[in-house]
């Protein structure tokens, strides 16, 4: 607890510096506003906001893309509620009863509970990630080569099986992200692949370009496509935010709880993230209601559960990206980027070599996600005058940030046609439902898979058998291939089902 | 097979599988490695086979469910392709124009383009969007951030460093 304590204190200290302070701001801003427009999300907001990182120090761009984060999970719900559009997928559930309640003129307690959860479940989950964190450090120092392949194996069979409609499809977009990984110098031999005779490749092909092109240009590619056959929401006059009285908090204190720890639970498993912590969430607030049949036509329950528990998932989503540097989606994914070129590899020696880094994003999370409140109250009043920006505006300057962000990193054109590339290649995988964050989490974590598992055969003499046979290595494999079943069992068990029923 | 969705998922399959067929035939290397290691070409030929089993499994699946495809296939089929390979070709384009003519003047006109291409009509709008938006990234990247970004060929070098010259502190 002392260490907790030291590090707190230099958190606190550079915090409250107004050069580091200021970066909380600009990235709940910008999170919130991201998050709120349909068609923009948070993840986006990062994405495009990594350019902005270089120039700054390591804990300004923590706190910055931090913020980003805790901003964009919340601002989602602000147009789910006023316009039954979710500004992002962790915010479709709030819709569920957000938007009925407007419909019934109680837009601004759906948004005053949306604020409050919000705030109160990335409050605590940030809470529990400062307390977890060193504890499972010191847990991930002990492991080694096997273990750490074991729990990389076990992410990225998590992402693939639980992040798109088709287990097939998450697989071959994680085998692209995990072939894409392998081009360019092998990392224990020094042996160029794939280059295919361009000097450019024996580099390799940088995720954060593959990024910028698959979920921003992918993503513009793809509105475009349908654009002339949108229909353009607009809000009907002023709209105000009435937060919770005390005996309406304390009626939703048990939603809230649970919610907070499923949330952050589901927040901690790699791949699963803010939007499943939403659904089960939901899910669970109903099945637990003593009124299951209300649900959907506005109750404050329906708002409060997925509010407290998407909020929840990025204090979760951030311990196994600081404690053993593997991030478990894609904004977390986009953290590692700035680490690393910032020369640093985040896992638990982060902890001993960095504290002051430590320390800063534990303050920053808990501080941003207080200032939801604040930012919450002015956002929902800014956000009718934001959705009053057609979205061809929106798409220029995204492809505007899209090719700074992707020239700004070597000064090379070379990286903006990989990015127009990867766009073109995001926008397939999007019409034809292939989830992207396989893709870009196998980029991200297929050199360590490949080192770790390489070094593991080195150091055991090619015994393949050592990844099962140690204890936490064999049960990690254990869960990755339960989970790579799960969707299998599942559609055998609902084709059972519906033959039964029949 | 008729309709875009079932075609394109199925071509995109194979094209994935015809990529992975090539590229595990080139996985060698004629460099000498240690032979009890096992090589710098296991790990990716992993990969390939996955992906190749992976696509084999998706296309006979595919095939399998063609007529159920097929018919949902029609609702949506209602895909503006116009838009879409202009847009496709109207970045390829600004990204071009952007190593000739430089980043401010290909932005500028890109944006008048896209936001045209959207639906946007306003003369003053169109002009307003793509200056404000033209100079807030420069002034960000080159004035504050000091990133050179590219200032075009022949004449147009020299008025984008003008207009850079403009926005530098």
């Amino acid at each position: 607890m002392d260490w907790l304590a030291t590090v707190m204190e230099m958190g606190v200290q550079i915090i409250t510096l107004p050069n580091y302070f200021v970066f909380i701001f600009i990235g709940l801003f910008i999170g919130v506003v991201f998050g709120a427009i349909p068609g923009i999300s948070g993840l986006m907001a990062i994405i495009l906001l990594v350019p902005f990182t270089y120039p700054l120090d390591i804990i300004q761009a923590m706190l910055l893309l931090t913020s980003t984060y805790c901003g964009g999970v919340f601002g989602g719900s602000i147009s789910s509620i006023l316009l039954n559009t979710p500004g992002a997928p962790e915010s479709v559930c709030t819709a569920f009863d957000g938007y009925p309640m407007t419909q019934k003129g109680q837009a601004a307690k759906a948004l005053g509970a949306a604020i409050e959860c919000s705030a109160i479940g990335g409050f605590l989950s940030a809470v529990v990630m400062t307390v977890a964190c060193a504890p499972l450090a010191s847990v991930a120092l002990s492991f080694d080569s096997p273990e750490y392949f074991a729990l990389v194996f076990m992410g990225l069979c998590v992402v693939s099986s639980i992040s798109g409609k088709s287990l097939v499809n998450g697989v071959i977009a994680l085998f692209i992200g995990l072939f894409l990984a392998s081009v360019g110098v092998s990392p224990i031999q020094g042996v160029p692949r794939y280059d295919l005779g361009f000097p450019q490749l024996r580099a390799g092909i940088d995720f954060i370009i593959v990024m910028i092109g698959v979920f921003a240009l992918g993503e513009i590619f793809s509105r475009f496509e349908t654009l002339s056959r949108e229909e353009t929401k607009k809000i009907d006059g002023q709209v105000g935010t009435n937060l919770l009285t005390i005996k309406e908090f304390l009626a939703l204190k048990w939603t809230i709880l649970r919610s907070f720890v499923t949330g952050t639970f589901i927040g901690f498993l790699p791949g699963a993230g803010a939007t499943i912590a939403s659904f089960v969430s939901y899910g669970m607030a109903r099945n637990l209601s003593d009124e299951p049949e209300k649900f959907g036509t506005g109750v404050i329950e329906g708002v409060a559960a997925p509010e407290t528990a998407n909020n929840a998932a990025t204090g979760g989503a951030m311990i196994p990206l600081l404690t053993l540097g593997i991030p478990g989606g894609g904004a977390t994914a986009v953290m590692i980027s700035a680490f690393m070129i910032k020369g640093l590899q985040p896992g638990p020696l982060v902890f001993m070599t960095n504290p002051e880094l430590i320390g800063s994003i534990f303050v920053g999370m808990i501080i941003a996600n207080l200032l939801i409140i604040i930012f919450g109250f002015l956002a929902v009043r800014a956000f009718t005058q934001f959705l009053k920006v057609p979205y061809a505006i929106l798409a220029s300057g995204i492809t505007l940030f899209c090719f700074l962000g992707a020239f700004a990193k070597r000064n090379v054109m070379y990286d903006v046609w990989v990015m127009l590339f990867f766009g073109i290649i995001g926008y397939f995988m999007k019409k034809y439902e292939y989830p992207v964050a396989p893709l870009v989490l196998g980029m991200v974590l297929g050199p360590l898979a490949e080192d770790k598992f390489l070094s593991s055969l080195i150091s055991y003499q090619n015994d393949f058998t050592i990844f099962f046979t140690r204890p936490i290595s064999g049960s990690m494999i254990a869960v990755a291939f339960c989970f790579l079943m799960y969707p299998l069992v599942m559609a055998l068990w609902k084709k059972r089902r519906t033959a039964n029923k029949a | 097979m008729k309709g875009g969705k079932i075609d394109g998922d199925f071509f995109f399959c194979l094209v994935l599988i015809i990529i992975a067929c090539f590229l595990l035939s080139i996985s060698s290397t004629t460099i000498k490695v240690d032979e009890n290691s096992l090589g710098p070409f296991f790990w990716p030929k992993v990969i390939l086979v996955g992906m190749l089993i992976c696509g084999v499994i998706k296309m006979v699946t595919h095939l399998w469910k063609r007529k159920e495809m097929s018919e949902n296939n029609q609702l949506n089929a209602k895909t503006d392709y116009k838009a879409l390979i202009f847009v496709i070709l109207l970045t390829f384009g600004y990204f071009l124009g952007i190593v000739l003519v430089g980043y401010p003047i290909a932005s500028l006109l890109f944006v008048v383009a896209l936001s045209y291409l959207g639906g946007i009509r306003g003369i003053k709008v169109l002009a307003a969007v793509s200056v404000g938006l033209t100079l807030i990234t420069s002034f960000l990247f080159v004035g504050v951030m000091y990133i050179s970004l590219p200032r075009g060929v022949w004449i147009f070098y020299d008025i984008t460093n003008w207009l850079f010259s403009l926005i530098k502190f």
